[in-house]
């Protein structure tokens, strides 16, 4: 089972749940305006990266637009393997906060 | 239609271009990019701009790094592979690699030994402790009229004792008067019980305050510095001065006797004095013998006086003050006498470099001299690193091909830059290892002609010690590493590579090259060296040949009796009678001052009837009637002393210098008239004669004005015996024996007028063998350069000569091809150098009174001996592209 971080966990959530339309900027707003905190550009950046070594990402380059001067984006989504990570995770939260009581993970 | 918002910052984006590897960048900027628009319409263009340079700098991570450098080359194997691939160009051509590395290491060589120097004369003084705040008052004095003031060491001895006094910001000062001036003479003599007495002139003996030894706080190896000088009669004196007159006995307590009347006990020893100190003693007296008198004397300006301030004072503002306190003290005095004083305060850590003033202790050292050491040294730096760079460019075609395959490999220009750098640095780092050996080498040498122990057997260890010198070691590397390997480094890695590959690269064509200036500056260096040289050893030889207006040879100079009774003055006419019953002996008379000695007596001398604002500085000195005819100096009027006329203990003799300043239009016209030296209270000296000019200074001096008088009775310093003999060596055991007969107890020291005379060009010999040393070092470095690009030159044309031959060219025109652009390169060295040289040398010989003449014949021997070597070198190195058969050198390929 491999470990995830918290910050790395929020980011493959984000990534699944933006389904085909994760690139940088996009994960960034999402976890902005549901994560509720604004995560540096550079820290998301070097975690969908490390994400990306680990096997949990997978990623394509997008066609270029009219956009952002013609440059093209970097598109994001979960592996297997990512999503077996967070069901990990959740897995491992589940079982610790059975006990604790007016606590309810799903 | 809406404006678009101005582009994200330049310089973030250079920054992230420039870290971002090529793979991610469109990604990365494109976000960025994205975010920063989006801010521009939401939080406006300042703050846009401001979170887009904290984006950039926040992705600065390792994951956006330039990983195509970290992963396909790895930088330690690039390294080890430049190492490599230095050590087999070094290897590889052997001759170029030594001339470049002898080259270098030289040029270090030569920094090494001067920064030695210059650390030494720097060292002058710096180990006292609280050196900041010791001063030595110095005393100004000139003529009302003259504007020059000549400064002296000394001071008046009640100088010192007042500006404590007045003066709060004044912690401590002390006084030391030379015995030998103080007493007359400074013989030391010790008796020990049953033995014979030893008996020896001293030289260096002050008679100092207490507080001289707290100042200085030189190491007493015996005695209490507090108490050592409290009492007046004794005496501290060195740990030498101990063994020569106590041998292995214990020293404290035992006495010694001063001119063999004053007798004082030893309280203290001083261990030896360092020579780097412009200090030099042997034996220190008590000044408790200064009587009130003394110490209150305005005019006897023979003093050091030394000065320590209080903690936090400011020397200037203290030394702001000294015209006030001038005017309190001396006010009366110089208006009297017509003279002006002014006193300053001089750093003790400044004197051996900056002072040079009268009555120094002892010899100091020379600031300019130490400057131009330096220019020197790295003068001859320079041409080592040109060498290097030309060496390396002119190279550049072998090197060509190897740039072009490596540029295809894949490496960038920074690749190529390092790795010459790296080979740059390898050989910086084998001359550096060469130059100390050098130096090693020839430190007996150059301290021999140095006069010093500059480089002593710890010199290594002492360099890595202190860091201002291993500091210094490390720029001579890092500098010749850069300077010299970064401009064929740029040269080299700028070929493109599919050219070089091609081979067009370098045509040696007729334009002209940086490296042709180079070489114009390597001789031009070269040449002004070797000419300086020459004028150095002219001007000395001019000096040393010049007629002095007085003979100086077979002149015997023996000191005076310095113990003397009422008996010394027939004593001294019995000598006299006595040395001139011998043949070899033509005649002998007394005096006080010899030529060749430091002027003693300076005083202010007027005609009687002028006000005392028209006189002027002279100098004085006493002698008897025999003086002119022992020098042989020539009278033009007048005539000498003599025994028979009462009157001539009031009767002067003037020199034509001394006539002339006084106003009389001729020598005859000063004969009879009255002259007065105010200062000594002679109101009305008569002059019976007029001397010639002689040049009683080095020539490095104008003559002076002379006054010579004969008072009588004993005041004489020096026995001056003019000989006449083959054997010099048996009339010498013969005056010495009739010296000590006559004049017992008295130690007898003597020398020859001429040796004495000539010490005063020590300096310049001195100068003159460093500098000639520097000079050989120079052109033989860049000898070594041109011959290595001789041999290049002519080696790249082998085949051209082929050609030429055969199609019929002969050797000789083949040399005159190749040596044609040297020689040529000469001459712009020799157009431009001499103007150079010229100014230099005049500005150098402005020190000097008396000068050669500059002319066309100092350049002609170094501008053709570099011709001559040049025309060797080249002949030598294109002998082997001239004299090639061209069936061999046009079948290789």
């Amino acid at each position: 089972m491999k470990i995830l971080g918290s910050f790395e966990e929020l980011v493959l959530l984000a990534v699944g749940s933006l389904r085909d339309q994760a690139y940088g900027v996009a994960v960034k707003d999402l976890l902005t305006e549901k994560g509720g905190k604004t995560p540096s550009i550079g820290a998301l950046h070097s975690a969908l990266h490390r994400l990306e070594d680990k096997g949990m990402l997978d990623s394509w380059i997008g066609g270029a637009t009219s956009e952002r001067g013609g440059r093209r984006k970097k598109y994001y989504s979960l592996t297997p393997e990512g999503k077996k990570a967070l069901q990990d995770a959740h897995d491992v939260r589940a079982k610790l906060s059975i006990n604790i009581q007016g606590l309810k993970l799903g | 239609m809406k404006k678009p918002p101005p582009k994200p910052p330049k310089l973030a984006e250079s920054f992230l271009q420039w870290y971002c590897r090529p793979e991610i960048l469109e990604i990365l900027q494109g976000d960025l990019h994205e975010l920063y628009y989006r801010r521009v319409d939401e939080i406006g263009l300042t703050r846009a701009r401001l979170y887009y340079f904290r984006d950039v700098l926040d992705n600065c991570r390792p994951f956006a790094w330039g990983a195509t450098r970290s992963s396909s080359s790895n930088p330690k194997d690039m390294f080890i592979n430049y190492l490599i691939s230095a050590w087999r160009n070094i290897s590889k051509r052997k001759q170029f690699s030594f001339i470049n590395v002898m080259g270098l290491s030289i040029g270090m060589a030569a920094c090494l030994l001067i920064l030695q120097y210059v650390n030494h004369q720097k060292s002058y003084d710096n180990f006292h402790s609280d050196l900041d705040r010791l001063y030595r008052l110095n005393l100004g004095m000139s003529n009302t009229g003259d504007s020059e003031i000549i400064y002296r060491a000394t001071n008046h001895p009640a100088a010192g004792l007042a500006l404590k006094k007045d003066y709060p910001q004044i912690e401590e000062i002390a006084r030391m008067v030379d015995v030998a001036i103080f007493m007359g003479s400074s013989v030391l003599s010790y008796e020990p019980d049953g033995g014979t007495a030893l008996t020896f002139y001293e030289e260096s003996m002050y008679v100092a305050d207490p507080a001289l030894l707290s100042i200085f706080a030189f190491p007493m190896l015996k005695g209490d510095p507090e108490s050592a000088l409290n009492h007046e009669d004794n005496i501290v004196i060195t740990e030498s001065l101990a063994k020569k007159y106590f041998g292995n006995e214990e020293p404290l307590g035992k006495t010694l006797a001063l001119n063999g009347q004053i007798n004082l006990t030893v309280t203290g020893i001083l261990k030896d004095l360092p020579k780097n100190t412009h200090l030099d003693l042997t034996a220190l007296f008590s000044s408790q013998v200064f009587s009130d008198g003394i110490n209150n004397a305005w005019i006897w300006p023979e003093f050091h006086t030394y000065v320590k301030l209080i903690p936090g004072v400011d020397a200037l503002e203290v030394e702001d003050q000294l015209d006030g306190f001038v005017n309190q003290y001396l006010g009366d005095i110089m208006r009297e006498f017509g003279i002006k004083e002014g006193m300053n305060l001089q750093a003790v850590k400044d004197i051996h470099l900056q002072g040079n003033l009268l009555k120094e202790v002892k010899e100091t050292g020379n600031q300019k001299i130490v400057s131009f050491l330096i220019l020197i040294a790295f003068m001859i730096l320079l041409i080592a690193w040109i060498n290097f760079i030309n060496l390396s460019t002119s190279r550049s075609i072998e090197r060509a091909s190897e740039v072009g395959i490596r540029k295809v490999v894949g490496a960038g220009k920074g690749n190529i830059i390092i790795q010459f750098l790296t080979e740059s640095a390898v050989m910086n780092g084998m001359a550096i290892g060469f130059a100390f050996l050098l130096v090693l080498l020839v430190s007996p040498y150059f301290n021999r002609i140095a006069g010093e122990e500059i480089i002593t057997g710890t010199w290594l260890r002492q360099i890595w010690a202190e860091s201002s010198t291993w500091k210094a070691v490390l720029l001579l590397f890092l500098g010749g590493t850069f300077l010299a390997g970064l401009y064929p480094a740029f040269v080299l890695s700028s070929f493109q590579p599919i050219k070089t590959i091609k081979g067009h690269i370098y045509q040696a064509g007729r334009k002209i090259h940086f490296r042709h200036v180079m070489v114009v500056f390597q001789f031009v260096v070269g040449l002004s060296m070797i000419t300086g040289t020459a004028i150095v050893f002219k001007q000395l030889s001019f000096m040393r040949n010049q007629e002095l207006g007085f003979n100086m040879d077979q002149l015997l100079i023996v000191k005076a009796p310095s113990i003397f009774d009422s008996t010394t003055v027939d004593r001294t006419r019995l000598f006299r009678e006595r040395l001139l019953q011998h043949s070899q002996v033509q005649q002998v008379s007394f005096s006080s001052d010899i030529p060749g000695h430091n002027i003693q007596n300076i005083n202010t001398i007027k005609r009687k009837e002028e006000s005392i604002e028209e006189g002027f500085f002279a100098t004085y000195q006493n002698t008897d009637e025999y003086y002119f005819s022992t020098y042989e100096i020539e009278l033009i009027a007048g005539r000498e002393f003599s025994e028979d006329i009462q009157t001539d203990t009031r009767a002067i003799i003037l020199n034509e210098k001394a006539v002339g300043m006084l106003g009389f239009n001729s020598p005859e016209e000063a004969l009879g008239q009255e002259v007065s030296i105010k200062l000594i209270g002679w109101d009305d000296l008569k002059v019976i004669g007029v001397a010639k000019n002689i040049h009683n200074q080095s020539l490095a001096h104008g003559q002076l004005p002379i006054v010579f008088f004969n008072r009588g009775g004993f005041n004489f310093d020096y026995l001056n015996i003019r000989l006449n003999t083959e054997d010099l060596h048996r009339t010498v055991a013969m005056v010495e024996e009739a010296y000590n007969e006559i004049f017992p107890r008295n130690p007898v020291e003597h020398f020859f007028l001429n040796d004495y005379f000539d010490k005063q060009y020590q300096a310049d010999r001195k100068f003159g063998r460093v500098f000639s040393l520097f000079a050989a070092l120079a052109i033989l470095v860049a000898c070594l350069g041109l011959f290595g690009l001789a041999s290049y030159i002519s080696s790249l044309r082998t085949k051209e000569t082929g050609i030429r031959k055969v199609l019929g060219a002969s050797t000789t025109q083949i040399f005159a091809l190749l040596a044609k652009q040297f020689l040529w390169l000469i001459l712009v060295a020799t157009l431009v150098g001499i103007p150079l040289i010229w100014w230099g040398g005049n500005q150098w010989l402005s020190n000097y009174a008396y000068r050669v003449k500059l002319n066309v014949w100092v350049f002609v021997l170094p501008v053709l001996s570099f011709f001559l070597i040049t025309a060797l070198i080249v002949f030598w190195q294109s002998s082997k592209a001239a004299l090639v058969d061209p069936v061999q050198s046009l079948r290789t390929e």
